[in-house]
């Protein structure tokens, strides 16, 4: 079972989803603050951050930029807001995904549970690592390369990246992508493919000349290449 | 004259009086003018007419004793001089009469002028207007010196002179028509200056209807700037008075209103976070319920089922709070209004339920969001307060895609109609808290006009109710949400559309 | 009721418009005028020199008292009170009446003594004797009272600045205008402009002094 790290100022949120997780299993260390989660995170090793937006030193985004600048821990913003830019900030700061409280527990287990699935490899008969012009992707080992060298990617971001890259110039509505990637019914919140799209293209693409890998077909969605 | 004058605009009413103004100043300038050129002919003609007749009489007078035959010829010595009109001498003197014309005695003398003459040592004149002509009859009594270059007495010789003042009358009648020409061009000259002022009257008038119109169009810091310190001034000033009362109230009653509605979203904001507590332990009490005393179990799993529903009402007051702050935001996407609504009855289990008549196809510019919500609230509300089969139906007309949700209950009741789109509505009184928060409809409703849209609901012709939704196929006007747009994810805007809610047919 | 108050104002301001305009238009055209004193009367010289004539007062058909001129053809000198400077005065004038037609109408008179022809008694017997045909013809008579008879006038006595005339009637009897006939033709025979008090001295004794309501005004000259 997942090693989950729960930062959390408000005591009935925190205790609440501690028990909740607890119950089905979860390993789980809550901690009030974001800076006592940051100091947390050494010693507990958690497989994923599950992260309040609004906390009242150090607030979630900037904890999120803070471990993402060492980490690509996969991280689940708690919000209260269920629309609103502070989500648009969260994600763009390499949050994997959010959820919105109140939410009940199976809820909260069934997104920490799509976070942390792995991409299977479509095609086993596909050599180990495939090139599509500067990037080199390594379908089995999880890494992708530009230029030979390794660049970290956030688990969404690798995620969507292998399921577009699996199928060159295939186009895929962003609902399809909601659905694929993220594990979520229809009517999601598209913006999380978006800003999503936003993080990769900032690390993969030449920043001088318009995107190259990750296309936008307006009015249809997204699709790798060509190129 | 408000029958009369209201057939005719301002303009026009103010140049009438303008020209009523010049009217009467031109005809009693002209008038008074005709007066005293008129007196001043007759006067000249009168003072003429006497002197000379005075000077006639005393240098062609006969001696006395008088001889009737010689008396004539005297008078017709005075009649050859006449000046300045020709004119007829008459003589009395005692019971003697004699004249220069055919007869001795004057129709025209009056009595009044005979006595006068006879009894006062004066000359006399007299006015007459006889058959339409007018005479000037002058007396003259003659005195006589007693001794030469002494005092006089009177001689009781008096003469008369008639005159027919025939000249007069042509000149004053050319005064009379000189008025009249003069008057009627100058009218016409009036005409351009009455233009002219109306026109400056108008102005502030028109400009107080663009600064009404303005105010009514939801400009309220419309101001008229006034100048000078004339009514109209005082009007502008008044309309700018009344227009800052007006501006100040709605900006109160607006603030009284966004009060409210802050209020109503901090609270929302304030139970959500108890809330999230208890909604992330709800699993364990209910899964744990079995263990426990009877009454323990039922009294827990009321709390777990009561928290689910305040949950649903918490996030349902949020969404309306987000809509009444206009906060609501559109996430449009082009996708395919068949799967969409399918997903819709999937996601919730309800394809087996509802009849679905859904043609592939139709492609349309909406938030899949904000579309599932508005199908799920209808068709929820269907299987909810109508009766199964419930049927979803998909149509297009014109640019406008139509969805109806059409169940086959006893319908709406007619006087609950008009009302079932309003917040907590309920229908049916029995059914206080069956189930929803008695907000679906109305996010619904709010969820349609985002989208630049409209509802109606109405009681079908078979008998079921049959709500009604008619979206537009371009979207709310506006390209936001398109994939790839760098802020395509906050591009929500209310749509331009006014709001049509409750479009009831029934 | 509110329809009422409109017509009402509508038919004042109608009123007020017509009055306005209308009002200075009335009186166009020669307006008929009273009787409008103009200035002096006519002044000439109608009488004959005072030599030559004698001034008669008759009444004319209006009642007026008329001076009526008579020539005569001997000089004049029975007005010598003016200036005070007849030799003779005061004297009483002869008693005795002379002819009937001393003073005829027009025509030389035959009488011999002028004092006693021009004096003023000669001209009140003139008088008395009444108008003579042209003067008739004209109108001119004399106050009904009067007496017919030349010889009633039967004595004149002058004073300074008085006249007495003497007469066989009773004088209390005399209308006004017979009178004034009197006095005014005896004070113009008297002097020239008629400036004399005239008693007159009846049976039953005398009048209160008069003057003759015909008073000479004076006229500027040409």
């Amino acid at each position: 079972m997942p090693r989950v790290l729960l930062v959390e100022d408000d005591p009935s949120v925190r205790e609440g989803v501690e028990i909740g997780l607890l119950r089905r299993g979860h390993e789980v260390l809550a901690a009030e603050t974001g800076e006592a989660g940051l100091e947390a995170l050494g010693a507990f090793r958690p497989d994923l951050l599950l992260l309040d937006l609004m906390l009242p030193a150090m607030s979630g985004v900037q904890v999120c930029c803070r471990v993402r600048e060492t980490s690509q821990l996969p991280i689940i913003m708690l919000t209260a807001r269920g629309d609103g830019s502070d989500i648009v900030v969260g994600l763009d700061a390499g949050a994997d995904d959010y959820i919105v409280k109140p939410a009940r527990t199976e809820v909260i287990e069934a997104r920490i549970r799509a976070v942390l699935r792995r991409i299977e490899s479509p095609v086993d008969a596909r050599p180990a690592v495939e090139r599509h012009g500067e990037l080199d992707i390594d379908r089995a080992g999880h890494t992708v390369f530009t230029s030979g060298e390794h660049i970290a990617l956030a688990p969404s971001e690798l995620k969507l990246l292998l399921y577009l890259s699996a199928v060159p110039e295939q186009v895929f509505s962003r609902q399809r992508l909601l659905e694929e990637v993220w594990g979520h019914s229809y009517h999601s919140d598209v913006r999380l493919v978006d800003a999503c799209v936003r993080r990769l293209r900032t690390k993969i693409e030449d920043p001088s000349s318009g995107p190259r890998y990750i296309q936008t077909l307006r009015g249809f969605g997204y699709r790798f290449g060509p190129l | 004259m408000p029958g009369a004058t209201a057939a005719f605009g301002l303009r026009t009413r103010l140049v009438i009086a303008f020209l009523l103004v010049a009217a009467v100043s031109a005809v009693t300038t002209a008038a008074l003018t005709y007066r005293e050129a008129r007196s001043a002919v007759l006067v000249r003609a009168q003072d003429t007419a006497v002197a000379s007749f005075r000077e006639e009489v005393e240098q062609f007078v006969p001696s006395l004793p008088l001889d009737p035959d010689s008396l004539r010829w005297y008078l017709y010595d005075i009649a050859a001089r006449a000046k300045p009109h020709p004119w007829i001498v008459f003589a009395e003197y005692g019971s003697l009469r004699a004249s220069s014309g055919d007869r001795p005695v004057s129709g025209v003398l009056t009595q009044e002028l005979r006595r006068t003459t006879l009894t006062s040592p004066h000359g006399s004149f007299e006015r007459v207007v006889k058959d339409g002509s007018a005479y000037l009859t002058i007396g003259m009594p003659v005195m006589t010196r007693v001794v030469a270059g002494g005092d006089a007495v009177p001689s009781g010789l008096v003469l008369f002179a008639v005159m027919p003042m025939t000249n007069e009358e042509v000149d004053i009648n050319a005064l009379v028509t000189a008025a009249r020409d003069g008057a009627l061009p100058g009218l016409a000259v009036a005409l351009v200056p009455a233009l002219l002022a109306s026109r400056s009257v108008l102005r502030p008038v028109r400009e107080l209807r663009r600064a009404a119109r303005s105010m009514g169009g939801g400009q309220l810091d419309t101001r008229i700037p006034v100048h000078g310190r004339d009514e109209m001034a005082d009007l502008a000033r008044t309309f700018n008075e009344s227009a800052a009362r007006l501006e100040r109230s709605v900006e109160e009653l607006r603030e009284a209103g966004a009060r409210a509605r802050r209020f109503a979203s901090d609270v929302s904001h304030e139970l959500r976070t108890p809330l999230a507590g208890m909604l992330a332990v709800t699993d364990v009490v209910d899964e744990d319920a079995g263990t426990l005393a009877p009454d323990t179990a039922r009294a827990v799993r009321l709390i777990s089922a009561e928290t689910g529903k305040l949950a649903v009402l918490v996030e349902d007051l949020m969404e309306i709070s987000r809509f009444d702050a206009r906060a609501a935001e559109l996430n449009a996407d082009e996708v395919d209004a068949a799967e969409a609504v399918r997903s819709t009855l999937s996601g919730r289990q309800w394809l087996g339920r509802v009849r679905a008549e859904l043609p592939d196809g139709f492609r349309i510019r909406l938030d899949p969001r904000r579309f599932d919500v508005i199908v799920a609230n209808l068709v929820g509300n269907a299987l909810r307060h109508g009766a199964e089969p419930v049927t979803v139906r998909l149509s297009v007309r014109g640019d406008v895609l139509i969805t109806e949700v059409h169940d086959s209950g006893p319908g709406i009741a007619p006087d609950a109609l008009p009302h079932i789109f309003d917040r907590f509505y309920k229908a049916d009184a029995a059914r206080t808290r069956s189930s929803g928060s008695g907000l679906g409809l109305a996010i619904t409703v709010e969820n349609i006009q985002l989208h630049g849209g409209t509802i109606s609901a109405e009681n079908a012709p078979g008998g079921g109710a049959l709500f009604t939704v008619e979206l537009p196929f371009d979207g709310p006007a506006s390209g936001c949400g398109a994939p790839g747009g760098p802020l395509s994810a906050q591009s929500g805007r209310r749509p331009a559309a006014g709001r049509a809610r409750k479009e009831t047919t029934a | 009721m509110s329809e009422w108050v409109f017509r009402a104002r509508r038919a004042v301001r109608l009123a007020a418009v017509l009055v306005l305009v209308g009002g200075p238009l009335v009186g166009c055209g020669i307006q008929e005028t009273d009787v409008i004193e103009a200035g002096k009367p006519a002044v000439a010289d109608l009488l004959p020199p005072r030599e030559g004539r004698v001034l008669l007062f008759f009444l004319s058909p209006d009642d007026e008292l008329r001076p009526v001129p008579r020539t005569v053809d001997t000089p004049w000198r029975g007005g010598s009170l003016e200036g005070s400077a007849g030799p003779g005065d005061p004297s009483v004038l002869a008693d005795e009446p002379d002819g009937r037609d001393g003073l005829g109408g027009g025509s030389p008179s035959s009488s011999g003594g002028m004092s006693e022809n021009l004096s003023p008694l000669a001209a009140v017997r003139a008088l008395l004797a009444g108008p003579d045909k042209a003067e008739r013809r004209a109108g001119f008579r004399n106050a009904p009272s009067l007496p017919r008879v030349a010889e009633d006038a039967d004595r004149m006595v002058r004073g300074d600045r008085t006249v007495e005339v003497g007469l066989d009637l009773r004088v209390a009897r005399l209308t006004a205008a017979a009178r004034d006939q009197i006095v005014c033709t005896a004070a113009y025979a008297a002097h020239a402009q008629g400036a004399v008090s005239v008693s007159l001295v009846g049976q039953e004794g005398r009048l209160a002094p008069a003057e003759c309501p015909v008073r000479a005004v004076p006229v500027p000259a040409r």
